[in-house]
């Protein structure tokens, strides 16, 4: 008969084995079988993928180092993801601590804005690029017409001029609640004696937010600030569940256009090496720019003393 | 007491989960109610459930069923029952590379794969004996009685590429894709809009006869249908390949067989630019049937009356711009012309249907719908005349689907036996009088059958099998548009117009009002010129 601390032991490994053993296959394998596909060619004459001929090793990085500093759609779509990092960072997160702290503050109806903020990110995904594509590609141009007398009114989302801001603007809109619920968690964690403090000083509500909340939820903010380091490259915004793998060129961000190499209608075999290769690279620039973020945004950012 | 229920909760949890995991995966394998016949062979058939859809498959079965009644495929059986097994991803692509020598299905229609892939790793097994087996008997030209091989009855390009360098076949193709225009044949008729002409084939008596002959006719009737308060077009804005096979067929009945074949081939002689080979490749970007499309393109973009407000929109997907088409007959705003595919028709059964219960004249089989072959490009200013002033080179993208077995299937014999039969002249027949689609394969049509198509469907056979009609496909008969994919995968119709690049016509247009075909043109030779060219 086994030990109760054995049978609690087995217990847990065995529960701990399935998702340990998907990791090994599904992280630890794909991602070593990546790198070695970096430095391999898809040999149609086998239809197998080959490791490069030595003299040619870095074949694959070449051409995506090429790409990036030459082809126009690749230098294109680091400037837009580069335009969603921007907008990311000066517009939707401030948004979102701002909204927070109103709601934090309990202001009137905040309950119902807490919970209509928070609707996209409960709602599947397909169902709002639906609404979204929808409203503005059908709703708007009837709306124009109808009540401003603008006939053929622009398709926003294919139109050169405002494909970008639509897509901008949907993420603005779906990015807004998963924010925010993290935030107001870390706001309702500041102890009521803080608070009693600021309202004895005399802070107004900006004070509060600037000198007591944000060096509070400074934690939370620096996880996002350095998450998006690591989704620049990664990130491919809604693109594909509005265009499949037909989006205009100028709305492509760089991980669109590194995804449609390896799924979808444009995807072949002959694209997984330069994908591959295209992931070290990015890994290479994003891996220290990440690890610097997290350091200078610990070492410079407000403290909270005991 | 409460460690023990904690745990005890655990323990069943998982124990219920476990169940319900086995018991919907008896679920998935449900054969639909229908029996299984163990004293019969199994043979389970996977069909791309795509525009051609699954329903001609129920005959098909019943017919193969009955045909092959006493056939011994295993040993203590006697018979066979098929199943049909219909999916998407499944039956095409990488995804069915990865998956078919684990599927269970035996034989597998499916949408466009690369076939090199399957032939080189023998992921789909040979069936060079049936393909080449002279089986059918048919009845020729002279009334005599013949025996042909699926290989005879093959389209010739299609052979070609199919027999692999070992001089196998690994699969043979599906369907056709033919692209061009559906036009409402009713809306034709109230409003006048047929000429006397022999139409774009330029032979009278024939079933185009009457559809605007040149594309100089055919502006005098855009413009015509905007002043009569039609809208002339609309097509789908979220698919951009529907839009490029439609330049490719504008392209391709330009240019006539042999010349556009070289788009591909990169082998050959062109008429005006000389000798092609894979090195000179780039040259075909001056062909003139790039200008005549994009020439059309310029023209459809002049005026925002000339197409749909919703053709350019990103939710207006090949379904939707079908239902934009057929449902304008009940409204104020008709719309003329569909760009679209030869097997609509049959994906848009159910617009059909909805339409067919509130009025039986719209359902399916009693609208009055035509395609319309692109007209020839002669007597115009802008343009020379095309050489091919009768009969009628047109464009199929589907060359790559195709019907392939499974290489470790243990039912070959039945297999194959299902594959022959789906490629005789009766099945044949039978999936195109069905759902109005065509294979690449010489067969032909009774009167009878004819009577039991769609008027759609007729017209559409009636031009694909007309002597003087050719099907150019768009495979990639050379083998550095595989290697080269990225490249290539747009190299049609790409073009550098500043600092952008964009390989959709129509999107360019649309976003530059005031681009011209030139233009365009200029770009698309900037984008492959003899400096970038990637044929070495």
């Amino acid at each position: 008969m086994l030990k109760r601390k054995s049978k609690e032991a087995i217990f847990v490994h065995l529960m701990v084995a399935y998702p340990l053993l998907q990791f090994f296959i599904f992280y630890i394998g794909i991602n070593f079988n990546s790198v070695l596909l970096a430095v391999k060619f898809y040999n149609i004459d086998t239809a197998n993928f080959d490791f490069l001929p030595a003299s040619n090793f870095l074949f694959n990085f070449k051409n995506v180092t090429h790409d990036l500093i030459y082809d126009s759609v690749v230098r294109g779509s680091l400037g837009i993801s580069a335009i969603h990092y921007a907008v990311s960072l000066f517009i939707s997160i401030p948004l979102s601590i701002f909204s927070s702290f109103c709601i934090y503050k309990k202001v009137p109806a905040a309950g119902f804005f807490k919970t209509v903020l928070f609707l996209p990110s409960i709602i599947s995904g397909i169902v709002l690029i639906l609404t979204f594509k929808y409203f503005v590609e059908y709703a708007v141009p009837q709306i124009a017409e109808s009540f401003f007398d603008i006939k053929n009114f622009p398709m926003l989302l294919i139109d050169k001029r405002y494909a970008l801001l639509m897509q901008i603007l949907y993420g603005l809109w779906i990015g807004f609640g998963g924010n925010i619920i993290l935030y107001t968690n870390a706001m309702s964690k500041i102890p009521d004696s803080l608070t009693e403090y600021g309202k004895i000083e005399g802070m107004n509500a900006m004070q509060e937010l600037r000198h007591l909340v944000l060096p509070f939820i400074y934690p939370t903010l620096t996880t996002f600030l350095v998450l998006s380091v690591v989704g620049f490259f990664v990130s491919q915004g809604s693109l594909y569940g509005f265009y499949s793998a037909n989006a205009p060129t100028y709305t492509y961000t760089v991980g669109y256009y590194f995804f449609i190499k390896v799924f979808g209608s444009k995807s072949t075999f002959f694209e997984h090496p330069y994908a591959a290769a295209s992931g070290l690279i990015f890994t290479l620039i994003a891996a220290p720019l990440t690890l610097l973020v997290k350091y200078l945004l610990e070492k410079f950012g407000p403290q909270i003393e005991a | 007491m409460k460690k023990i229920t904690i745990k005890g909760f655990a323990y069943v949890s998982a124990l219920a989960f476990s169940l319900c995991f086995f018991a919907f995966s008896f679920v998935g394998c449900s054969k639909g109610g229908a029996e299984v016949d163990e004293t019969k062979t199994q043979l389970y058939i996977g069909n791309f459930d795509g525009g051609v859809g699954s329903a001609w498959f129920d005959e098909v079965k019943r017919l193969f069923e009955i045909k092959f009644a006493d056939a011994v495929f295993e040993d203590g059986k006697r018979g066979v029952q098929v199943w049909i097994d219909r999916h998407k991803d499944n039956f095409a692509g990488e995804v069915l590379f990865s998956r078919i020598e684990s599927a269970r299905q035996d034989v597998i229609f499916t949408n466009e794969i690369n076939y090199p892939d399957f032939a080189t790793k023998h992921r789909s097994a040979d069936i060079t004996d049936i393909v080449t087996e002279k089986s059918e008997k048919i009845t020729d030209d002279l009334g005599n009685e013949v025996l042909v091989s699926i290989e005879d009855k093959m389209n010739k390009s299609l052979a070609d590429y199919y027999k692999w360098d070992d001089g196998k076949y690994y699969a043979i193709p599906f369907i056709d894709a033919l692209y061009g225009i559906v036009y409402d044949a009713e809306l034709f008729e109230d409003y006048g809009f047929y000429d006397d002409g022999p139409g774009p084939d330029g032979i009278r008596g024939t079933i185009d006869d009457g559809l605007p002959q040149t594309w100089e006719d055919f502006k005098k009737l855009i413009l015509l249908m905007v002043n009569s308060g039609i809208t002339p077009f609309t097509w789908s804005g979220l698919y951009q390949y529907y839009r490029e096979a439609f330049m490719n067929s504008i392209h391709a009945g330009y240019e006539g067989f042999n010349d556009y074949l070289l788009n591909y081939t990169f082998s050959g002689t062109d008429d005006l630019l000389g000798e092609i080979t894979p090195q000179t490749g780039w040259k075909l970007q001056q062909q003139n049937g790039r200008l005549a499309a994009l020439k059309v393109a310029e023209f459809i973009f002049s005026s925002p009356n000339n197409y749909s407000s919703k053709a350019m929109g990103s939710s207006q997907s090949h379904i939707a711009a079908q239902e934009e088409f057929l449902i304008s007959a009940t409204t104020s705003n008709r719309i003329a012309m569909l760009i679209e595919g030869g097997w609509w028709e049959n994906e848009a059964r159910d617009t059909f249907n909805e339409m067919g219960r509130k009025n039986s004249a719209y359902s399916y089989g009693n609208r009055k719908l035509g395609f319309m072959p692109f007209p020839k490009f002669i007597g115009g200013s802008d343009i020379s005349d095309q050489k091919q002033t009768e009969g009628l080179t047109l464009f199929s993208s589907h060359g790559r689907t195709v019907v392939c077995v499974k290489p470790n299937t243990t039912k070959m014999e039945a297999a194959k036996e299902f594959v022959k039969f789906t490629t005789s002249n009766e099945i044949l027949a039978h999936l195109t009088v069905q759902t109005g689609v065509t294979r690449p394969y010489a067969y032909n049509l009774t009167q009878g059958q004819k009577d039991k198509m769609t008027p759609f469907g007729r017209m559409m056979w009636e031009i694909v099998s007309h002597e003087k009609t050719s099907v150019a496909y768009n495979m990639k008969f050379h083998s550095g548009m595989y290697e080269n994919s990225s490249y290539f995968e747009n190299w049609p119709w790409v073009a550098k117009i500043g600092n952008d690049t964009d390989a959709d016509v129509f999107r360019t247009f649309y976003n530059n009002r005031n681009m011209t075909a030139q233009t365009y043109l200029q770009g698309m030779q900037a984008a492959c010129s003899e400096s970038n060219w990637i044929l070495g």
